[in-house]
């Protein structure tokens, strides 16, 4: 009992260590499982991404039906998400599928638009 | 959330009455309640992550015939805290390799509100307190292929370490 305190605070500041380690260095990942994320997320290459089905993402009728899907990544909770939704629902009636990619932490509406890529269909 | 605290008091009952008959059977049974967190890490298709892993309560009860000689069947539930609220269990084989040292091998799995599945094996060593309670520090290593709750078809592997409190029932 008395080696097993001082082990268990060598252990427990090696953990801390690694993990502000990781941390600093950049390293550790924003996401790893898909509960990571909030409700409606996913985990796609470490980055919580909203996939957006076409119903649900506000699009015209007529777009979603050709649509398919739409995918919004963001690093932020849920800002550029809404922004993007937005673009979407303007942008997307073309047909075919888009995707959004926002890597700022509060993106906007007009950032959503900039990075757009929509292929038509 | 709400139902994986019912499943986890559930399966801690259960676990807690298993241990209990299990003795009254002449089988003899300890239970562990401990604490633990680590590293997680995972294919992100960039290479592999790596993250602290959830911080999560961990159940446990090993239950074994004294005939069978150094050798069990260990049953942990454990609730990853962290998050998302999960609830996992682990269900494998005990080998003491002393009183106060065993080994354990089984299958991993997350059940709810996502799925993991996999395999685990840990060590186990137990600084005792008394004729009937320990202080335990633990280290496993799993590795989950399975399950919905992987970034793409990537595998989940867990490094965790661990401390509890052990009993005999």
């Amino acid at each position: 009992m008395t080696l097993a305190r001082p082990r268990v605070r060598t252990l427990t500041a090696r953990l801390a260590l690694a993990s502000a380690g990781l941390a600093l260095a950049g390293c550790a990942a924003h996401c790893l499982r898909d509960s990571d994320c909030e409700d409606g997320y996913e985990c796609r290459r470490d980055r919580c991404q909203l996939v957006v089905h076409g119903g649900d993402a506000g699009l015209s009728p007529g777009a979603a039906g050709q649509a398919g899907s739409a995918q919004l990544e963001s690093n932020g909770s849920g800002g550029g998400g809404a922004g993007g939704s937005g673009t979407l629902s303007g942008s997307a009636g073309v047909g075919g599928s888009a995707i959004v990619t926002d890597a700022g932490a509060g993106g906007s509406a007009t950032g959503g638009r900039e990075n757009l890529d929509a292929s038509g269909g | 959330m709400r139902r994986a605290f019912l499943y986890a008091s559930g399966t801690a009952l259960a676990l807690l009455a298993a241990s209990g008959e299990a003795r009254a059977g002449g089988y003899f049974s300890e239970v562990q309640l401990g604490l633990a967190t680590g590293l997680e890490g995972a294919g992100t298709g960039d290479g592999i992550g790596w993250q602290r892993a959830r911080t999560r309560l961990i159940l446990g009860a090993d239950i074994g015939n004294p005939e069978s000689g150094p050798e069990a069947y260990g049953v942990r539930t454990f609730i990853e805290l962290e998050r998302s609220l999960s609830l996992g269990v682990e269900l494998g084989y005990v080998r003491w390799f002393s009183p106060r040292l065993s080994l354990f091998f089984g299958g991993v799995g997350v059940l709810a509100p996502r799925t993991l599945f996999g395999g685990t094996a840990g060590v186990n060593y137990v600084f005792p307190l008394g004729e009937r309670a320990g202080l335990a520090l633990f280290s496993s290593v799993s590795a989950l292929p399975l399950g919905n709750d992987r970034p793409g078809n990537g595998v989940v592997v867990w490094g965790l370490l661990g401390i509890g409190i052990r009993g005999k029932l």
